[in-house]
């Protein structure tokens, strides 16, 4: 499985990257992109199998790069990585195509837990 | 230069809609579950730790909305290090500036989440800032935490 993992903070993608390793998933590649524009960019050229954004990033936050991937027709399996945990932020992650929402701070097992189904 | 912080916060016990074992828990779970940093004791006041200007760090993010408020959070040098050593998985000697910058923003960041998520309502998170501590830019709290690992602490705040 590819990951693309897109944060404008080095320390969170580091974070992400690890943990996901500690994880008993299939991880073959992890891919990084620092804001929406990037991440467009690397969705297109690395077609990865899995989206793993924060919400809370300039330029573009993460639901408007869930928007446009979603209007470009582009079905990657897309989640978020984020501090965002109101029910409010959880509905309109879903309502715009969203996996799953994983709230930080977050431990190796809470993300295999919910990653774990959409590759099972 | 080292200055406490006794101006920071007289009665610094009282917030209309989080309190402080909400902050104490989400603390807690930065610092032990995800960075494996363990947590001595937390007080329910900071004024006693003093912060090394020259080394210490301050971080705010503002809250906008339904609620308003600005969750600060000020950590001492060494424990801004063993935070930003856990994150970038990196020895002491390898860190940068800019290194701890973006591991004390990311940590106001998730805190100031956190305590959205526990508000509720329409607000917004804005985007972290951060810098150096200076006690100039100390300002009246209205709750306020500190979490003591080792031989650093760390002050989480809230401001309405």
């Amino acid at each position: 499985m590819k990951v693309l993992i897109v944060d404008d903070s080095k320390a969170m993608r580091m974070i992400v990257s690890r943990t996901l390793k500690k994880t008993g998933l299939d991880i073959d590649s992890v891919v990084e992109a620092e804001n929406g524009v990037e991440a467009l960019e690397k969705i297109a050229s690395e077609s990865p199998d899995l989206v793993l954004s924060d919400w809370n990033m300039p330029e573009m936050l993460g639901i408007e790069l869930l928007e446009k991937v979603r209007e470009s027709g582009n079905t990657v399996r897309f989640g978020f990585i984020t501090s965002e945990s109101s029910a409010e932020t959880r509905t309109l992650a879903q309502e715009k195509g969203a996996a799953f929402l994983l709230t930080k701070p977050f431990t190796a097992e809470s993300m295999e837990n919910i990653l774990e189904p959409l590759f099972a | 230069m080292t200055q406490s912080v006794t101006g920071l916060s007289n009665n610094a016990q009282s917030s209309s809609v989080v309190n402080s074992t909400q902050l104490t828990e989400i603390s807690s779970d930065l610092l032990d579950s995800m960075l494996g940093i363990e947590v001595n004791s937390f007080e329910t006041s900071g004024q006693s730790i003093e912060f090394d200007e020259a080394s210490a760090w301050r971080a705010r993010i503002a809250i906008a909305g339904s609620w308003n408020a600005v969750v600060e959070t000020i950590v001492t040098g060494e424990l801004a290090s063993r935070i930003t050593c856990a994150m970038f998985d990196m020895t002491p000697d390898e860190l940068t500036e800019e290194d701890c910058s973006d591991a004390i923003g990311e940590v106001v960041n998730i805190i100031g989440g956190n305590i959205k998520g526990v508000v509720g309502g329409e607000c917004d998170l804005h985007l972290p800032c951060v810098g150096k501590y200076s006690a100039q830019d100390d300002e009246a709290q209205n709750l306020q935490i500190a979490a003591h690992c080792g031989d650093g602490s760390l002050i989480l705040s809230v401001a309405e």
